[in-house]
């Protein structure tokens, strides 16, 4: 039972795989040359480094990424002021528990909300765990990196 | 020294400590630079920092060195006891546990000033307690040890709530609401504990003469036609308020109260309500002070206010413990 079952999602997953490889390509293929920046910003200040998944998706939307400007290539705690002085073009932040806390005030402090560039909210679950909706991720980013303009 | 000098050199103490916690940051940027930005608005990322994050941290920290000062040096003339402060006998940790119940059960997003208006309420508890258990006659070592029953109660059930918390970060501030810090504060908190602030101020303000007849003692006072139950109503509001407001933004603060009065009481001739004023005006030195002191030692890391508060003001209070050890 457990084989014949096994077999089956084999078929599916290379098909799955197949779709995944292919939306990279195409994403791969448009890249283009200015690259705006973006930032993740998460509770406590804590911003994933650039040698991470979201590094990753950044990058592969058309991003700069800004804690690779910055030397946070591993990620760690990033002070507001110099995020906002830093002037993202872009900052993504996950979505906030329920019940209050202090650590994620942070992500709704005024001079983070005022920033000029946009501002992307993405679940954790888009983009955690290296899965085939890496590709939605990808694109969603890249439909905001559009939006931003193409600065000179 | 005279009092208008005294007080003139306290305000300009207070500037001038204001400009440098405005100078201070991580952001490598000169401090005749940041000044510019944040009075000229250049529409650049500079402007945004010093308008958005460094101003409204520096003006909560005159704001909540007023309010603990204030309250360190009435709560201290009432009960005519060097160790009476919000701190050290349990009136912020009861501040802290209305903000947090307040926060975690959502009645603080019930209207504008419900945030502080809960820790307030935690604040009357703990002042009522205090002045109920070692109010007048009461005692000094009564009140200390009422004071840290209070302290270990209150802030067991802050623990409590705060592990409740579906939030998976709220555990962890546990150390914010017993320590306190400004980190990352904003206009939204000024707007938020000014209003019940200054009613706490203005209540406190009025305490001066009654305090001043009290240094005579109670019967005195009486005499004199002062009506103590109320004197002690308009303290329980105006401490209440003040401490409540300042934790309810920025936690528990402890030892502004005690050192400051400490330290201003033999430069105002032992007057209860020129240190009053006073220690307003120092309470607001002493906390910019140690805020510029945990941004310089550790930039960007958020070192709890509490910690630099503790290292001076514990030594101060194990010092007036050793002088009241010889008075009894």
């Amino acid at each position: 039972m457990t084989w014949v079952l096994s077999f089956d999602q084999q078929g599916r997953a290379a098909a799955m795989l197949a779709r995944f490889d292919a939306g990279l390509a195409q994403l791969a293929d448009a890249v283009p040359a200015h690259r705006p920046t973006a930032a993740t910003y998460a509770a406590n200040g804590y911003t994933p480094g650039a040698n991470s998944l979201s590094g990753d998706i950044i990058r592969a939307a058309g991003f700069s990424h800004l804690a690779a400007e910055l030397g946070l290539t591993h990620g760690g705690f990033l002070p507001l002021e110099a995020l906002i002085l830093a002037a993202p073009d872009l900052v993504v932040v996950g979505e906030t528990y329920s019940g209050n806390s202090r650590a994620e005030e942070i992500l709704s402090h005024p001079a983070l909300t005022q920033l000029r560039g946009g501002r992307e909210t993405l679940e954790d679950r888009d983009w955690v765990c290296g899965l085939p909706s890496v590709v939605d991720a990808v694109t969603r980013m890249r439909v905001a990196r559009d939006s931003i303009g193409v600065a000179p | 020294m005279s009092f208008r000098f005294l007080i003139l050199s306290l305000t300009a103490l207070v500037a001038l400590l204001f400009a440098a916690s405005l100078v201070t940051g991580v952001a490598p940027v000169g401090p005749g630079e940041s000044l510019v930005a944040l009075i000229s608005d250049d529409g650049g990322p500079l402007t945004m920092v010093m308008r958005e994050i460094r101003l409204p941290r520096a003006i909560l920290a005159v704001m909540i060195g007023v309010s603990l000062g204030l309250s360190g040096a009435a709560m201290q003339g009432f009960l005519r006891n060097p160790l009476a402060e919000p701190g050290l006998i349990g009136v912020s940790s009861s501040a802290a546990l209305g903000a947090v119940l307040a926060l975690q059960s959502g009645f603080a997003m019930a209207f504008t000033l419900a945030l502080p208006f809960a820790a307030l309420l935690g604040a009357v508890i703990g002042v009522a307690m205090i002045l109920f258990l070692a109010g007048p006659g009461g005692g000094a070592f009564t009140l200390i040890l009422a004071g840290i029953a209070l302290s270990a109660l209150t802030a067991a059930l802050t623990s409590l709530l705060l592990n409740l918390s579906p939030n998976p970060f709220a555990a962890n501030e546990i150390v914010f609401w017993m320590m306190g810090s400004l980190a990352d504060r904003s206009f939204d908190h000024v707007w938020m504990a000014l209003p019940i602030m200054a009613f706490g101020w203005l209540a406190l303000a009025r305490t001066g003469r009654g305090l001043e007849a009290l240094t005579l003692g109670e019967d005195a006072a009486a005499s004199m036609g002062f009506d103590l139950s109320r004197l002690r109503l308009v303290l329980l509001g105006g401490v209440a308020a003040s401490v409540g407001a300042a934790t309810a933004v920025a936690g528990a603060i402890g030892f502004v109260g005690l050192v400051v009065p400490h330290v201003l009481r033999p430069l105002v001739g032992g007057s209860s309500s020129r240190l009053l004023l006073a220690s307003a005006l120092g309470g607001a030195a002493l906390l910019l002070a140690a805020d510029v002191a945990v941004r310089l030692v550790l930039p960007g890391r958020d070192l709890k206010l509490g910690v630099v508060m503790a290292l001076v003001g514990a030594p101060i209070s194990l010092h007036l413990i050793w002088r009241m050890r010889g008075q009894s």
